[in-house]
């Protein structure tokens, strides 16, 4: 007898709108939530997925795997320390490498990360289903001055081919510690990947040690350093004691102008301070600065005030990135520590020769990806690596390392879920209490119902198919707003968070939520069913109210 | 036959014996609380008495399961109420089909007398003055307390059940809707062969039935039940 009830169900939710309107909504409301989440929790997932494909190990220094992880992919964090490029060679000759491409992180371009590396990245990383990086315009680095520009560079940023960029030194987006007299010139533009490589500045490894040549730094890394980072900088500091008195006048100038920088001033007035400082001789100036903080390493930092008064207050100008800047984060500080190494290292063989660049070869890299011959040697290749005694490495397998990651988000996504979970739990609470509310008034339309042939169970009908209609009727529209929402959303989500999206519209789990909230809806309903069963047999036909 | 309401210290209602024979029309007077509205449970298979027997139409009440007096109400027992007869959502067509719609053996029996089930509402509503299109549509709830009683009559009668229950259907009629409203139902009842129960305090119109019972004679526990109330308003 549940034919009759359909329409009188929906007669009597019409009857009672405004509270099975705002039921309706709360459903809606809950079901878009969970069916919103779960899209938006597979896309990550799959964004996530692809974000690198067709490399078999990401080696680094020894750090977590999933530290190494996500400073070389995803380029969040620090690496821990770079790795020699002795030690790369070495690994890059083994036999069963098909092939290695090394990286070299740590610097920015306005708040973009800059990534050094070769040739064999552009031919060899593969994203998604093994899908290789192509230029939508120009081509791959390979001058020293050539630069790359992922996809949201190039859009954020409004870049084209041909535009003159600086690059930062570290990772912080303020643009006062620029490497000034490096201009970088586009040369090719990434197609979108959906990727962190779209967030990226490519350069060369020679690109990397360029711009670290003649960088005014901040403090050298008191310790950290290796034995040949070590005695370069003595090498150094001995070499350009002499050239300190004269470069005084130079610092105040420049902190005029970092005041400037700190103040958010773009590029032009950037490349302005580039050939300011190529008038003043930038290198005296930055081995002052080492000398420095080398004294201040071993006394206090206040300690050699007497003799270098201007150098002194410079200095704290200059290193405000590496010592006083909180937002960088001790991390970020290593970071910098690392790169000091490079800068010290190349300032010892190229000082003075701005021409020379031939023989500018990184001493260091941050990190390489390796493609191994076959899949077997993969385990091998890790271990030998995860044991090399010339150099503390670790090698993960990209793969289980973004398994291992997502294990751990999975937590946050799990969370979410149960959150969207309670909304709807929430939703249908509500909907039973609206209409156990109405119950009371619903006494004597119930009695009539009876008198007029309506058995007791059809009372329960009565009120389970209106909980279910409604529950389908709020599934049903929130699924829908989802997946309408998602149809102009979708792009937009792709290209800003590389999560793609798909199947854009309703999904088989949209279909499952629909279903389960009907059903849930109708076992709720039995609430207020039951109630009103029992008070239409205490009532008979005669409700006195 | 006796009955208790749940959670009542005394008998509702003590009946020895109270037969309608087909085609008779009752008038059951008494005033409230005297177990006429009980009565009327018992009747319609709504409630059950503890002890005794009740039979409905050839059917013994207290020998059946709760659903299938449901069934027998459905099929063969017409109810008008002195107030809230109506759905108040549903329109005055939807309304008086109301039975047919729980009832198989209802609609058919009204089909094959009209046609079918709407032609046989809209006979009856129009010969209780309610035929006009516009108001066959509107919603219960718009119409007056006298077009719902009509409205419920009509429901009741809708293919020909053996029993009519009307429980004060007139209160709340003015004397000439209430000389109509009662011509119909006589009518219909005779026509179908119809028992007739018209419970009632309003004595103007008794003398319109075969036979007129009242309450207090009827129900040996309505002394006691008044007795109780009593003594409870002076204690």
């Amino acid at each position: 007898m549940s034919g009759p009830f359909i329409s009188i169900a929906v007669k009597s939710i019409l009857a009672r709108r405004t509270s099975a309107i705002l039921t309706l909504l709360s459903i809606a409301v809950a079901v878009a939530l969970l069916s919103g989440v779960e899209k938006l929790r597979s896309a990550a997932r799959s964004g996530f997925e692809n974000t690198i494909s067709g490399t078999d190990l990401i080696v680094g220094a020894r750090t977590s795997e999933l530290n190494l992880l996500l400073s070389t992919i995803f380029r969040i964090g620090a690496p821990a320390a770079n790795i020699d490029y002795e030690t790369y060679e070495l690994f890059a000759e083994r036999p069963n490498v098909a092939w290695t491409a090394p990286l070299s992180l740590g610097d920015s371009h306005k708040g973009f990360r800059v990534v050094g590396s070769t040739e064999a990245f552009y031919d060899n990383f593969k994203y998604g289903a093994k899908r290789p990086l192509e230029f939508s315009n120009g081509r791959p680095p390979t001058a020293r001055l050539d630069a790359a520009i992922g996809a949201d560079v190039a859009r954020k940023l409004g870049y084209g081919l041909g535009e003159k960029i600086l690059i930062s030194h570290g990772i912080v987006s303020a643009a006062f510690a620029e490497h000034r007299d490096t201009n970088f010139e586009v040369v090719g533009i990434l197609e979108a990947t959906g990727t962190p490589v779209d967030k990226a500045v490519y350069v060369t490894l020679e690109g990397i040690e360029a711009a670290h040549e003649g960088w005014v730094n901040g403090a050298p890394p008191p310790t950290r350093r290796g034995a040949l980072g070590g005695s370069r900088m003595r090498q150094e500091t001995s070499s350009e004691n002499q050239a300190r008195t004269e470069d005084d006048h130079d610092h105040d100038h420049d902190h005029d102008h970092d005041a400037d920088y700190e103040a958010g001033h773009d590029y032009e007035e950037a490349a302005e301070h580039l050939h300011d400082h190529d008038h003043d001789h930038d290198h005296d100036h930055e081995h002052t600065n080492e000398t420095e903080a080398e004294s201040a390493s071993i006394t206090s930092s206040d300690g050699a005030e007497d003799d270098h008064d201007h150098d002194h207050d410079h200095d704290h100008d200059e290193t405000n990135e590496t010592k006083a800047e909180p937002v960088s984060g001790a991390s970020s500080d290593l970071a910098e520590e690392v790169h000091n190494h490079d800068d010290d290292h190349n300032d010892g063989d190229d000082h003075g020769d701005d021409h020379d660049h031939d023989h500018l070869e990184p001493g260091q890299i941050t990190a390489f990806l390796v493609g191994m011959k076959s899949p077997t040697a993969v385990l091998a290749f890790q271990r030998d690596v995860n044991t090399f005694r010339g150099e503390a490495l670790r090698a993960v397998i990209p793969g289980l390392a973004l398994a291992q990651l997502w294990e751990l988000l999975g937590a946050a996504e799990t969370a979410l879920r149960a959150i969207s979970l309670v909304v709807v739990a929430a939703g249908l609470l509500g909907m039973i209490t609206a209409l156990l509310s109405n119950l009371n008034e619903r006494r004597r339309e119930i009695a009539v119902l009876r008198a007029a042939g309506a058995r007791s169970s059809d009372v329960i009908s009565l009120l389970v198919a209106e909980a279910t209609l409604i529950s389908l009727a709020g599934a049903f529209i929130g699924v829908s707003v989802t997946a309408l929402a998602f149809g102009p959303l979708a792009p937009i989500i792709a290209e800003n968070y590389g999560a793609p999206i798909t199947p854009v519209g309703v999904t088989p789990f949209d279909i499952g939520i629909i279903v389960a909230v009907a059903v849930i809806g109708a076992l709720s309903g039995l609430v207020p069913a039951i109630v009103a069963y029992r008070k239409s047999l205490a009532d008979g036909l005669t409700v006195e109210l | 036959m006796r009955f208790k309401w749940r959670n009542a210290d005394a008998d509702t209602l003590a009946i020895n014996e109270f037969e309608i024979s087909r085609g008779e029309s009752v008038f059951l007077q008494g005033p409230s609380g005297s177990g006429k509205s009980t009565l009327l449970n018992i009747i319609a298979g709504v409630a059950e008495p503890y002890s005794g027997r009740v039979d409905v139409l050839g059917v013994d009440f207290t020998n059946v399961s709760p659903s299938q007096r449901d069934r027998l109400r459905a099929d063969s027992i017409g109810v008008i109420f002195q107030l809230f007869n109506l759905v108040p959502y549903l329109s005055v067509r939807e309304n008086a089909l109301l039975s047919c719609r729980f009832s198989k053996a209802r609609a058919a029996r009204a089909s094959a007398e009209d046609g079918d089930t709407g032609a046989s509402a809209q006979r009856l509503l129009e010969r209780l003055g309610l035929g006009e299109r516009a108001i066959l549509d509107k919603p219960a709830r718009a119409l007056s307390v006298g077009q719902q009683q009509r409205v419920a009559a009509a429901r009741a009668l809708l293919g020909k059940p053996g029993l009519v229950i009307a429980d004060e259907p007139t209160s709340a009629l003015d004397p000439k809707t209430r000389t109509t409203f009662l011509d119909v139902l006589f009518h219909e009842t005779k026509a179908s062969g119809a028992a007739l129960l018209f419970i009632s305090h309003d004595p103007t119109v008794a003398q319109n039935f075969d036979r007129q019972v009242s309450m207090e004679t009827l129900n040996a526990a309505a002394l006691n039940h008044d007795d109780q109330a009593f003594k409870a308003r002076t204690a």
